[in-house]
This record gives C-alpha cells, structure tokens and sequence, in this order.
C-alpha cells in the first residue's frame, strides 16, 4: 500500500455563516479511516483567521499531542512590528517541529513586493524551509515573480483547478523550485499522469484538500494513475519527506 | 472481503461492480492532449475498470450540434457498450433539434445533454422539441444544474413538471448549495442527483444520501475534462453503507436506461 503523507490539510478554521468548525478528531478520524499516516496541517479554513500568533500557538499544540501532524504554521512579514521577528517566526517554527510555511498575502494583507516581505522569504529560503501558497493568495504571475526572486526557496502550489494545465506546465517547466500539491480541487483529466510526463513525479505532492473537500477523492486519482508505482510512492509521501528533510534546521 | 474504500485505496479493479458513468464529454479545452477524446476517455474508464460511460461530444465547440454529436456517434462504433451517447442539443433551431435528436436516437444514442452555460436557459423553446421526445420516450436527460448558478432553482420546477416521463439528470448535485439539490428531488421524483464536481465537498455525499431517496442518486464523472478516478473517490470514500456505494455507481443508472422505450 502506498504511504500517504498529506500535504493540504487542516482544521480549526471558520467560514463566515457556516456552524462547523473542523477539528483535529475529525481530520484523524478520516485519515485512519482511509490509511492517511502523517499530515502536514495548517489553519483550515482560513477564511476567518484573524489572530495568526493564536491560531499558531493552538496548531503547535496540537501537533505536539497528535504524532501523525506536523505543524505547517502561518508566517507574516514583520515590518509594522506588531508580531515576532522574521527570525523569531523562523526560529519557533523550527523549535516547534514544523514542517513548512504558509503565506497568505491575499488573506492577511500584505505586498509580495521585496521591500514587505523580502526578509521573511530571504530568511525562509535561507533556511529552505517549504512555503505553501494557496493559489487564491497569489495568482500564477505572483506565483512565478516570488518563485524567481527566490529560487532555493521550496515552493508548493495548492487549490489549484482543473482549468489551469496550459499556464501551469510553463510556470512549473520555468521555475524548478516550484512544486504541486495534487489535492482537490485538482481533479483533471489524466492530471497525475500529464504533470509527472511534463515536470516529474518529483514535483507533485499528494494532498487531499480537507476540510474544503472530502479526504478520498485523490487517493484514488493517484493509487488508479498510470504512472508506476515507484512514481506513486513518492508523490504520496517521498517527495514532502524529502523537502522536510531539506529545512536547515 | 475487500470493500470499495479498501479496493480504492489499493488501487484494485472495480470492474465486478459494472459501474455507470452518467456524465462524460468528447472535448477539447485547455488541456495539453493530442490524441482522440474517445481513447482518452475509455483508457480513463480501464484505469479502475468503469463499464460504461454516457457521453455527450463539445468536441467542435458547442454551436456546431451536428458535428459534435458525429463524434459522438464514432466514438460509439469504436467503443460500443462502452460509450453510449447523448445528443448534444443547440437550440438555435427547434425543427433542427427534432431532426437531430430523432436521427441520433435512430443511430443508437440513449439520451439527450443541455447545457445552459451555452447561453439558453432550459425554458427555452428551442429545446421543446428535445424535451417532448425525451418525455415520449422516457430518455434521461442530463442537464448542468450548478447549484445557485442559473438552471436549477429557477428552471428545473418549471420543466420537471411540464415532462415527467423525462428522467432528468441533474449534474454536479452537491458542489454547492446541496439544498437546493435537495430540494428539488425530493419535490420531483423524475429527477436525479448526479455526483460530479471538482472540489469533491466534503461532506455532500452523506448529506444526499440522508436527504434524499436512494434511488434518486447516481454518479458521474465529468471526464473529461474532470479526473475520473477522482470522482470515483467520492463515492469509494464516503461514510456510507456499501450497498448504498453499489446503488449509486451502478444500480441505480441501469434502472434509468432499461426505462427507456424503443
């Protein structure tokens, strides 16, 4: 059986007008139920996330009492001087277990220009700590200008459509360090099988989209996909492995 | 024995089931293939063992109605069982839409497709003809019904109704707004949930299958473009009784076409 590290999960989060609040006996509920072993976790939805520091210190927490998550905590730029240091968010994310990053500069409102948030991607590239981008944060032009500016820094592309495929390939053709969480709502036709043809098997991670979508849908695309099952093995966990295991810690 | 989740997880056929695929398309798109819509199709279906798809052909873009549905046909001749078609219908022209779907019907095509997102709501008179010989000749039809986009809530009560010998498939069924889905079918019992969409909702699987009767539910793909062994993951993971999964992959799809008359 493939072993399947979750790279595009979370829980915790809230949508404006929705009761339901994710939570962590939820998303290990499902995993267990469907042989998920490790997900890398943030703050899902992130909707109405407005405290990031809490919501952090809740997802470190969490981690630390459930063994199968590893913390990916939300990073902010620090120039107003409202919230820790760069180095200080690097440092604890470090010291925490973490595994990645998630930036948000559509949701928490901030510019990707280099003179906002150039010292935290400097210092996350620095350190080659993986950075998840959601595709709604950024759109495929910011995507490609950060992934240039900051080409040893991991980058993984996610909620990503199934409309996407012809700008996609280029952006990832063009800038190695970019990578691809295969999680819903990823459903394209032969898309597994196309990008591992077009950019590698190395570049796809596997992620299921919880809590937006139901955990089952891209364990079938990728346990049916024509690729082998070397290539299988690593979209399903080698490849986060490999990147985690890249961070200068 | 292996269940469906347990099959799917491995990665195992599932052609024992016989499973039917009620929403396919012959397309091209923003999509880097070359080869035959048809054959990436079928390769799609073999790849977890799906039966038989009902297809319906945008392959020339959709005002060209002849022309897409004679892909159509010789996508049949090649893959016959395996490809069972819709008559894409344009309703420009209500004579042409009779000929149309009665010389398709004549060719072996087992239903009709509206799609809205051409620009006609299904009130429409051009599309009268297609639904009066859907309601003769008791044929599903397959219509994008995205929920809270134009289609459903507004249209569906109104031609429900007007045909109900009409098995009326309504496409994406829990994608968003699932009330509305719900609904309608509970309020109409010629009309059927079909599971397609790509962000797999989570949680709309078991919310329909509580909502509303079994039997009112089937699956499908929307491949291409969408990614059929990952729409077959809904319904393989979903927290749902097995029997339950087997009704709505296959059962229920195969009541719908021995109902239609010759």
């Amino acid at each position: 059986m493939i072993e399947l590290f979750d790279a595009q999960a979370g829980f915790g989060g809230a949508r404006r007008g929705q009761p339901w609040i994710p939570t962590v006996e939820e998303l290990l509920g499902h995993m267990e139920r469907l042989s998920i072993s490790r997900a890398l976790v943030r703050t899902d939805f992130e909707e109405m996330d407005g405290n990031v520091p809490l919501s952090n210190q809740i997802l470190y927490e969490t981690c630390a009492r459930h063994g199968p998550l590893m913390a990916c905590p939300t990073l902010l730029p620090a120039g107003c001087g409202d919230v820790p240091s760069e180095q200080e968010q690097i440092d604890e994310l470090i010291k925490n277990g973490g595994g990645a990053a998630t930036i948000r500069p559509e949701r928490d409102s901030w510019s990707i220009a280099e003179w906002c948030c150039g010292e935290l991607l400097g210092m996350l590239e620095d350190r080659r700590v993986p950075v998840l981008c959601r595709l709604a944060n950024f759109g495929f032009e910011t995507m490609a200008d950060l992934a240039g500016r900051h080409p040893e820094l991991p980058m993984v592309l996610f909620q990503v459509g199934y409309r996407f495929q012809r700008t996609l390939i280029p952006l990832m053709k063009t800038f190695s360090n970019v990578h691809l969480a295969v999680g819903s709502p990823f459903s394209v036709h032969r898309g597994v099988e196309s990008m591992t043809e077009q950019v590698g098997a190395e570049r796809l991670l596997f992620g299921t989209g919880f809590p937006n979508s139901d955990m089952m849908p891209p364990i079938t695309m990728l346990t049916y996909a024509e690729i082998s099952d070397a290539d299988k093995q690593l979209i399903g966990s080698g490849n986060l492995d490999r990147l985690i295991g890249g961070i200068r810690r | 024995m292996t269940t469906l989740l347990e099959k799917g997880r491995l990665g195992e056929s599932l052609a024992e089931y016989e499973i039917v695929d009620m929403h396919a398309h012959l397309m091209r798109g923003p999509f880097p293939w070359q080869e035959s819509s048809a054959d990436h199709l079928v390769r799609a279906m073999d790849q977890s063992g799906v039966k038989t798809s009902l297809v319906s052909s945008l392959e020339c873009a959709g005002f060209r109605m002849e022309a897409c549905n004679e892909v159509m046909y010789e996508a049949t001749q090649k893959y016959p069982g395996r490809l069972l078609g819709y008559v894409y219908v344009w309703p420009g022209d209500p004579e042409a839409v009779r000929a149309e779907v009665e010389r398709r019907l004549e060719q072996g095509f087992v239903g009709i497709k509206m799609l809205v997102l051409m620009g006609y709501d299904y009130t429409y008179p051009g599309y009268a003809p297609a639904f009066e010989i859907a309601n003769e000749r008791r044929l599903p039809v397959l219509l994008h019904t995205y929920g809270g986009q134009r289609g459903l809530a507004d249209q569906v009560p109104t031609i429900a109704p007007r045909y109900k010998d009409a098995n009326l498939v309504l496409a994406h069924a829990g994608a968003q707004k699932v009330e509305e889905h719900i609904q309608i079918a509970n309020e109409h019992e010629n009309t059927y949930l079909e599971l397609c969409g790509s962000n797999a909702t989570y949680g709309a699987i078991e919310t329909l299958v509580e909502s509303v009767p079994l039997e009112r539910i089937v699956w499908g793909a929307d491949d291409l473009p969408l990614n059929m062994s990952h729409q077959l993951g809904k319904v393989l993971g979903a927290d749902i009784p097995e029997e339950a999964k087997k009704q709505i992959l296959s059962t229920n799809a195969r009541r719908i076409l021995s109902q239609i008359r010759k």
